[in-house]
């Protein structure tokens, strides 16, 4: 009996498992065949995406109701693209007034373009995408896949401003200031540091940065042309050779033109517009010299904070101070007194920013200029919406920093300090400051820098360890 | 089939173990695979625990490979007419394989208890104001830095020259610790915002950095050289970006390399190679 319940029973068993055994069968099939698609096809071509909400901007400052049309922002792809290539091709364009090798070095810059990989010697590619991306966006704009969940938002490098550098307000920064953010990163941001990446790997990622700063910002050059100029925008589509050759393709029905009928049609194009667009791009580079121009300027006179301290001792030995009561402790409290003075007086007006306390909170309700650029001081939140239905990232009011936690975005140095309330910080209410003197400046900077340890700043666990905790 | 099964499933204990004493051996296809070397002084008990292991489990899992594949040989459907036969099992046997298994364990519970202790909660003291060691007034050893995690960097304050942490003459850096070799060393790790684990291969060292959590890591390294710190625990999208690199150098090397981060941190002139225009 029992054994003719169990030779059922593993009957049935058998059967299931035959059914089962398919079924399964067919699920690995699938998931072979899935797989095996996946990996023939492989992503598509990374593409540089335009700046829809600055082209919004420049048809609504030209009052242009219907907006830019497709095709004319086409154009302005195209031209882009026969300039600056694409992000697997990267390319500089050949200017007539400008050299562009002084400001890019396009085989430094192709070490960090196109898709993350290595060549056959080993030496690695796609660096941009590897590390950069993912916040700061294929195209530089600051919005990359993981953008959306920090704050401050990445760097949109499109604008061609940068916070952190040795240049004064308005000026590009310098390819070293650059370099000096992507090696050290920016404590109390999301901006990580890549120090130990080669030298090599670094200059490239710069390079890169720098190059998707100046495609963007030329890119902002031609909306506003497109805006200010809107019957020529024709010229704008005979200057690329890709779309030269699709049209004549098309006129003679799909056989492909030759390279002397490309070159002929393209001399036909009015060559005072080629020349416009090569002159905004041409104007962006200038920027980018002029700064370095600047910055190797024989200074007329420096002061170093030793500089600004021997001042003061001068003066406080004059004014019939002891002479052993001037000990370096006594320069530093009188040189930070000075500055707490300065801080809270109306000449460098810290305070109202930074809060009575320094803390930062004196004032909450500021955006920074890309912000106020797209959506004015007091946006209403029509505008804002209209905007973020353009690629606009959700604005954020932008924080004065609380100087009592001593992390210094822009590097800790007094000399990074000193540049920072001397020079204002690119794109932020932080402004520049002309009326201090340079002695005044370190008094200020002493006083900054003193505040993270003051008694009340408690930043540290002052507290003794107890001897029993574990570990 | 036939007996494809069984020998299919003899193949798992063989090259399991062709690839652990691949591996071991250090033959080409299999460089750097096994575990790199340790320059922890405490590390050695770490690793004599965890060979022992290997070894322990390693013996375990051939047999019961062979046991697999001698059942599957001898009782394959194809070469046996006899019907399944059930028993009620062995009693002596399951007494043998839980007691077996149970003092195995309690011994590694115990073996590993000093090693646990050692890594974990006895932190290096230093000699009190009397002066002498293992007297009742030795105070814990103070951290030579603070190692904060954050996405996705170390971000790393050394104690400065007075040896204390959170006053003027820190210096920091990320992702570039130093320490003197021979030497114990503390470190204080905390995290900025998420889960991140501090790991040092070579030493043999990894502990969890808890956001709140005020933690301590020691060790003695006896070698010079640059070895890693990685991220063991993921943190979010940029993981694997969170290395740093170690470097374990003479008394004389760390203090120069301090003092020069030191005054870099502190410059307050300009320089020419800065260009600054006033």
């Amino acid at each position: 009996m029992g054994s003719r319940i169990t030779a059922a029973a593993s009957v049935q068993m058998d059967e299931n498992m035959r059914v089962s055994g398919n079924w399964r069968l067919y699920l690995a099939a699938l998931v072979a065949a899935v797989s095996a698609g996946l990996s023939g096809c492989g992503s598509p071509d990374a593409r540089f995406v335009e700046n829809r909400a600055f082209a919004h901007l420049s048809e609504t400052a030209a009052k242009y109701e219907k907006g830019f049309t497709r095709q004319q922002r086409q154009d302005v792809d195209n031209v882009l693209a026969a300039l600056y290539g694409t992000p697997d091709a990267p390319a500089l364009p050949a200017l007539a007034n400008v050299d562009v090798s002084k400001v890019l070095d396009i085989s430094k810059l192709k070490l960090a373009a196109g898709r993350v990989g290595s060549d056959s010697t080993g030496r690695p590619r796609g660096l941009y995408r590897e590390h950069c991306a993912h916040c700061h966006g294929i195209t530089g704009d600051g919005n990359g896949p993981t953008a959306s969940f920090l704050n401050p938002y990445p760097r949109d490098y499109r604008a061609g401003l940068f916070k952190f550098k040795s240049t004064p307000i308005g000026y590009r920064p310098l390819h070293d200031d650059l370099k000096k953010i992507v090696v050290e990163g920016i404590p109390g941001t999301a901006m990580p540091s890549f120090r130990l990446l080669s030298d090599q790997e670094i200059e490239a990622l710069v390079e890169y940065v720098k190059y998707l700063a100046i495609r963007g910002e030329t890119e902002r050059q031609f909306y506003n042309a497109l805006g200010a100029d809107i019957t020529e925008t024709d010229f704008l589509s005979k200057a690329n050779p890709e779309v030269v050759a699709k049209e004549l393709a098309e006129a003679k029905e799909g056989k492909a033109p030759t390279q002397k009928e490309i070159d002929d049609k393209i001399a036909e194009t009015n060559p005072q517009r080629i020349e416009a667009i090569k002159g905004y791009a041409e104007g962006v580079f200038t920027k980018w010299l002029d700064a370095v121009d600047l910055m190797t300027q024989p200074a007329a006179k420096i002061t170093s904070r030793n500089d600004a301290m021997r001042a003061l001792r001068e003066e406080l030995s004059a004014a019939g101070t002891e002479e052993k009561k001037l000990t370096d402790a006594f320069l530093l409290a009188e040189s930070q007194q000075r500055g707490r003075k300065l801080f809270y007086g109306t000449v460098a007006n810290c305070f109202s920013c930074h809060g009575p306390t320094a803390l930062g909170d004196g004032q909450l309700g500021d955006y920074d200029r890309w912000t106020e650029e797209l959506i004015t001081k007091k946006p209403t939140q029509e505008l804002i919406d209209e905007y973020m239905s353009y690629g606009m990232p959700e604005p954020r009011n932008i924080r004065p920093r609380n100087l009592r936690l001593g992390v210094y975005r822009g590097g800790m140095r007094p000399l990074d300090l000193y540049r920072r309330v001397r020079n204002g910080i690119e794109g932020t209410p932080m402004p520049a400051n002309d009326k201090l003197k340079p002695e005044e400046i370190w008094h200020v900077v002493n006083y900054v820098q003193s505040l993270p340890y003051e008694q009340i700043s408690n930043p540290y666990e002052a507290v003794p360890e107890n001897r029993r905790e574990r570990n | 089939m036939g007996r494809f099964w069984s020998l299919l499933f003899l193949m798992v204990p063989i090259v399991g173990v062709g690839v652990f004493v691949w591996a071991m051996a250090d033959l080409p296809g299999m460089k750097g695979h096994w575990l790199p070397e340790n320059i922890n002084e405490y590390g050695k008990v770490i690793d004599d625990l965890f060979m022992f292991i290997l070894y322990l489990t390693g013996i375990i899992f051939v047999i019961t490979g062979i046991v697999l594949f001698w059942f599957l040989w001898k009782y394959d459907a194809t070469q046996n007419a006899e019907p399944v036969k059930y028993t009620h099992g062995s009693h002596t046997l399951e007494v043998v394989w839980s007691i077996l298994p149970a003092a195995t364990l309690l011994f590694i519970a115990i073996y590993q208890m000093n090693a646990w202790a050692d890594a974990k909660m006895r932190r290096p003291m230093l000699p009190g104001p009397d002066g002498k060691m293992k007297t009742a007034d030795d105070v814990l050893m103070p951290p030579l830095a603070e190692v904060t995690g954050r996405q996705f960097e170390w971000r790393i304050r050394y104690a400065g020259k007075d040896g204390v942490l959170g006053n003027e003459d820190d210096v920091s850096i990320a992702n570039d610790l130093h320490v003197p070799v021979n030497e114990e060393v503390v470190l204080k790790i905390k995290s900025q915002d998420v889960l991140h684990s501090f790991f040092l291969p070579n030493l043999r060292l990894k502990q969890d950095v808890v956001p709140g959590m005020k933690q301590h890591v020691w060790f003695k390294a006896n070698r010079t050289g640059v070895f890693d710190i990685v991220c063991a625990e993921l943190c979010g999208w940029g993981h694997y970006k969170m290395r740093g690199r170690l470097t374990v150098e003479s008394r004389d090397d760390f203090n120069r390399w301090l003092d020069l981060q030191s005054r870099e941190q502190n410059r307050a002139e300009f320089t020419p190679t800065t260009g600054e225009a006033e």
